[in-house]
C-alpha cells in the first residue's frame, strides 16, 4: 500500500516490549522522586533498560546496537512520556545513533559500545545563549592543534547533564560543523532548577581533545540530523504524556459523577474529550511520517519541523484540556497528570517556538 | 510503514490531472457555483460521460456494474483530482460514493438494471432527501411520511437542504414508513423519479447565490412499492451505512492543498507598491501552519483508506478525519481571505479582469472557497455529531 499506517511484525514486536518494559520499570513515583531529589536515583533503572537494549536502539550492530530506526525511537519514547519519565531515552539515543553512524571518523568501538549499551550515558549539547537549534547560532569552537582539537563551548540546557558521563557537543569546525564527545570531566557543569525534571544544566568546556573524540565534521546537515532525531523522539514523547493525559482524563470524566451523571456525558466534556484525541491522533501521525522520511533517506526537515510545530502545540492543548476535565484534583503534585503538564511543557520547549518550527516549512513550500 | 505514493501511483495521477486540464472550460470555476448555470451543469453531465467512456466513473465498482475494480488507493488519487478541481463530476459524486454501492447491496434486479448503468454512464443525477425543517442533526425525527397503500407508497411531507434538487433525475429519498414504530426503525428508504407528479422544488437563495440548496415538497406523491430501496422500516441502517462513506469519500484535503498552492503563488507576486507578502513573517508562518495543517489530515483521511484495503471498517477514525478536512477547509478560507484582503473578496464574475484587481489568475477563489466552507461544518453531519461520535466510540464516554 502506499500509505501503510501499520507496524510491521518487528516493530510491533519492539512496541509490545517497550510498552511492556517501560510500564514494569518506570513508575510515575520516580518524576516525583526527580522533583525533590535530583537524578541520582534513575540510574538503576537506567542500567537495567540499557541491559535489555533501550540505550542503543539506533546504533550499529558492532556497537552492541539493535540497528533499529527513529519510528522504533518514536515508540519507545511514546511510552516514556506516558509515564514522565525522567530518563534520557531519547538524547541519548539520538547522541549514539549519530556516534554509530560516524563511519569517517569512529570513535573508539569499545566506548560507543559503552554508550550503546548504556554503560555510560551521553546527552547533546547543542542550545546556547541564544536558545535556538538552528545551527547557525552555534558560537562553540572546535579547533585542531597539533592532531588534537580544543573545544571552547557555552552550552546552555543541556538535558541530563547532571547524570551524563559525556556530552555531544554541536560546535563550528572550520567552515562547517563538527559534533564531539566531550567526558564530563572536561567540562564544568551548572546545573539549573527547571520544570522538566531532567538534570539541565550549563555545560561549559575549554579542553582539549583526542583525535577519535570528533564523532563528524562537515556542513550543516551532520548537525540537522543529529537534531531531526532527537526532535522527532521528542515528539513520541510528548505524544506519549499527551495521550496519557488523554487516558487518564477521560478516565476521570466516566467515573466522575456530577449533579447525578457521569462527567463524561456532558457533550461540553466530550467534545473536549474528542478535541484531545484530534490533536493526539493528528500529533502522532506527523510524527511517524517524520521519522519515516528520515529512517528511509528522504528529505525530512520540514517534516520534523511540521511534527514539532504541530505536537509542541497540540500536546499543550491536551494537558490543557485534560486539566479542565479533572478540576483542582490534577493540579495535586499527587496526582500524575501534574507530572505529565510539566513534561509537555518541558518538552515543548525543546520542540522549538512554532513561529521558528513554521519558516522552515514556508521555505519548503517556495516561499 | 509507508508514507509515500509509487511511481506508478504518481504516474496515474498525472494522467488524471492531465485528463482534468484537458477537458474543463475555460469558464470552468474551479471553485463554488457551477450550479448557478445551467452550462456548467451540462458541462458536469458531460464531462461524467467523458469519464465513463475513460473508464474512471466507476473505476471501484465490480466488473458486474461496469466498474474496474480498481483498488481503493486509485480511487482515492482520482478523487484528489477531482476535488483540487472543484469537483467537475459536479453532484455524480454522490451516486458514485455510496447511492451506486447501496444500490448494489439491497437493490432488486430490476432497481440494479434500471439505476446502475445509468449512473456507470454518467447519465443520472440523483439529489438527497434527508434533511427536514426539523429534523436535521436529529435526522431520525423526519416527518415525511410514505404510507403503504396496497402495491404504493403515498408520500407526503418536506424536505430541505437539497442541493441539486432542481437539477436531479431522482431522489434518494427517506420517509417514514412506519409512524407507530420507534423512530429508526419506521424509516424506509426510496428513489423517487423528480418528475412524479406532486414534487415541488424551491430554490432557496443561500450566501452561494440560487440553486446550490433547495426545498423538496411532496404532496400525494404516489410511487410503487419498487421504488423501495432495501427492507420496508428498514432505511435507517441503509442511510447511515451512506453517510459513512459520504464522510470519507470527499477528498477536501485536495481542494485546500489546491488553494494553498495558489496562496503560496500569489504571495511571491509584487504587489503595485513593490512589496510582496511573502517577505512578512506572519503571511509565511500562517502558510506554514496551513501546510501543517493540510499534511495532518491528508494522513487522517489516509488512515482510513488504508483500513479500507485491510477491509477493515472504520468507525471514530472516518469522523476524525472528516473533523480534519472540513477544519482545514475553514481555515485554509479564512486564512486566504485575511491574507489577501479585499483581493480575495473579489468574486468570480464573468467578465471581471483579474488583473484589474492587482492580481491575477484569483477568479474568486478565495471568496468561493469561505462561502463554501460555512457549511463544511454543517452538512453530513455535524461537527458536534462528529465529535459525539469520536467520544463516544472512539474513547467510549457515554452518550448525554
Amino acid at each position: 500500500m502506499p500509505y501503510d499506517f501499520r507496524l510491521s511484525e518487528e516493530q510491533l514486536l519492539f512496541q509490545r516490549e517497550a510498552t511492556r518494559v517501560i510500564s514494569e520499570m518506570v513508575s510515575f513515583d520516580m518524576a516525583r522522586t526527580a522533583e525533590d531529589h535530583g537524578l541520582a536515583h534513575v540510574m538503576d533503572r537506567w542500567r537495567r533498560l540499557g541491559d535489555l537494549g533501550y540505550a542503543g536502539i539506533c546504533a550499529a550492530e558492532q556497537h552492541c546496537g539493535g540497528e533499529l530506526g527513529l519510528v522504533e525511537l518514536t515508540l519507545l519514547a511514546e511510552q516514556a512520556g506516558a509515564r514522565a519519565a525522567p530518563l534520557p531515552l531519547v538524547w541519548h539515543n539520538a547522541a549514539v545513533r549519530s556516534i554509530s553512524r560516524a563511519a569517517d571518523r569512529p570513535v573508539r568501538p569499545e566506548l560507543a559500545a559503552e554508550l550503546a549499551s548504556g554503560r555510560q550515558i551521553v546527552t547533546v549539547a547543542h542550545l546556547e545563549a541564544g536558545d535556538t537549534a538552528d545551527p547557525r547560532s552555534i558560537e562553540a569552537e572546535l579547533a585542531e592543534q597539533g592532531g588534537q582539537f580544543r573545544l571552547i563551548a557555552r552550552k546552555t540546557f543541556v538535558p541530563f547533564a547532571t547524570i551524563a558521563q559525556y556530552f555531544l557537543a554541536t560546535a563550528r569546525f572550520g567552515d562547517g560543523y563538527a559534533l564531539a564527545l566531550v567526558p564530563s570531566e572536561s567540562a564544568t557543569v551548572s546545573p539549573y532548577r527547571s520544570t522538566g525534571r531532567d538534570g539541565r544544566a550549563m555545560v561549559a568546556v575549554d579542553a582539549t581533545l583526542s583525535q577519535d573524540m570528533l564523532v563528524a565534521s562537515g556542513d550543516a546537515s551532520i548537525v540537522e540530523d543529529l537534531l531531526g532525531a532527537v526532535q522527532v523522539g521528542l515528539c513520541g514523547y510528548a505524544t506519549g504524556a499527551s495521550r496519557a493525559a488523554m487516558d487518564m482524563a477521560v478516565a476521570y470524566a466516566k467515573d466522575r459523577i456530577i449533579f447525578g451523571r457521569a462527567l463524561g456525558s456532558f457533550q461540553a466534556v466530550a467534545h473536549r474529550a474528542a478535541d484531545m484525541l484530534y490533536d493526539v491522533e493528528g500529533g502522532q501521525l506527523l510524527t511517524l511520517e517524520a521519522a519515516w522520511r528520515i529512517d528511509s533517506g528522504r528529505p525530512a526537515g520540514d517534516y520534523v519541523a511540521g511534527a514539532c510545530a504541530y505536537v509542541g502545540a497540540g500536546s499543550q492543548r491536551v494537558l490543557a484540556h485534560a486539566h479542565q476535565i479533572h478540576g483542582a484534583i490534577g493540579f495535586t503534585f499527587e496526582h500524575n497528570l501534574s507530572l505529565l503538564s510539566t513534561v509537555v511543557k518541558a518538552t515543548a520547549a525543546d520542540l522549538g517556538r512554532e513561529d521558528v518550527n513554521q519558516e522552515k516549512v514556508a521555505v519548503a513550500l517556495g516561499i | 510503514m509507508e508514507f509515500e505514493f509509487n511511481d506508478e501511483e504518481a504516474a496515474y495521477r498525472r494522467e488524471v490531472r492531465e485528463f482534468v486540464r484537458d477537458n474543463l472550460p475555460a469558464e470552468w470555476s474551479g471553485h463554488m457555483g457551477f450550479l448557478q448555470s445551467d452550462e456548467s451543469f451540462e458541462f458536469t453531465r458531460r464531462f461524467c460521460q467523458a469519464l465513463a467512456e475513460k473508464g474512471w466513473l466507476t473505476m471501484a465498482w465490480p466488473k458486474e456494474y461496469g466498474g474496474a475494480e480498481a483498488g481503493y488507493w486509485k480511487q482515492t488519487i482520482f478523487r484528489e483530482e477531482m476535488w483540487a478541481q472543484g469537483e467537475p463530476r459536479g453532484p455524480q459524486y454522490m451516486s458514485l460514493n455510496y447511492i451506486g454501492p447501496s444500490i448494489m447491496e439491497y437493490g432488486t434486479p430490476e432497481q440494479k438494471a434500471a439505476f446502475l448503468p445509468r449512473i456507470a454512464g454518467g447519465t443520472i443525477v440523483f439529489c438527497q432527501g434527508f434533511s427536514e425543517p426539523d429534523a436535521g442533526t436529529d435526522l431520525a425525527s423526519l416527518k415525511t411520511a410514505a404510507l403503504r397503500q396496497g402495491d404504493e407508497y403515498v408520500i407526503n411531507g418536506e424536505k430541505i437542504w437539497t442541493s441539486y434538487a432542481h437539477k436531479a433525475d431522482y431522489c434518494y429519498l427517506l420517509a417514514r414508513s412506519d409512524p407507530e414504530a420507534p423512530k429508526h426503525k419506521g424509516i424506509s428508504l426510496f428513489l423517487v423519479p423528480m418528475d412524479t407528479p406532486g414534487i415541488t422544488v424551491r430554490p432557496i437563495r443561500s450566501m452561494s447565490g440560487w440553486g446550490d440548496i433547495n426545498n423538496v415538497f411532496f404532496d400525494d406523491v404516489h410511487v410503487p412499492v419498487g421504488a423501495r430501496l432495501g427492507p420496508e422500516h428498514g432505511g435507517w441502517y441503509v442511510a447511515t451505512g451512506s453517510l459513512n462513506n459520504e464522510r470519507i469519500g470527499v477528498a477536501r484535503w485536495a481542494r485546500a492543498k489546491a488553494l494553498i498552492d495558489t496562496l503560496v503563488e500569489l504571495v511571491d507576486k509584487p504587489l503595485p507598491n513593490g512589496r510582496r507578502l511573502a517577505d512578512e513573517p506572519r503571511v509565511r508562518q500562517k502558510l506554514a501552519d496551513l501546510e501543517i495543517s493540510f499534511r495532518a489530515a491528508r494522513l487522517m483521511n489516509y488512515r482510513v483508506v488504508s483500513q479500507i484495503e485491510e477491509g477493515l471498517q472504520p468507525s471514530w477514525e472516518a469522523s476524525l478525519a472528516r473533523l480534519h478536512s472540513v477544519l482545514l477547509d475553514q481555515k485554509v478560507a479564512a486564512v486566504g481571505l485575511e491574507i489577501l484582503g479585499h483581493y480575495g473578496l473579489m468574486r468570480h464574475e464573468a467578465g471581471q479582469d483579474g488583473d484589474a484587481a492587482g492580481i491575477s489568475g484569483l477568479d474568486g477563489a478565495f471568496e468561493g472557497a469561505w462561502r463554501g466552507a460555512i457549511p463544511a461544518t454543517i452538512a453530513a453531519g455535524t461537527i458536534e455529531i462528529q465529535k459525539n461520535l469520536i467520544a463516544n466510540r472512539g474513547l467510549g464516554l457515554p452518550r448525554s
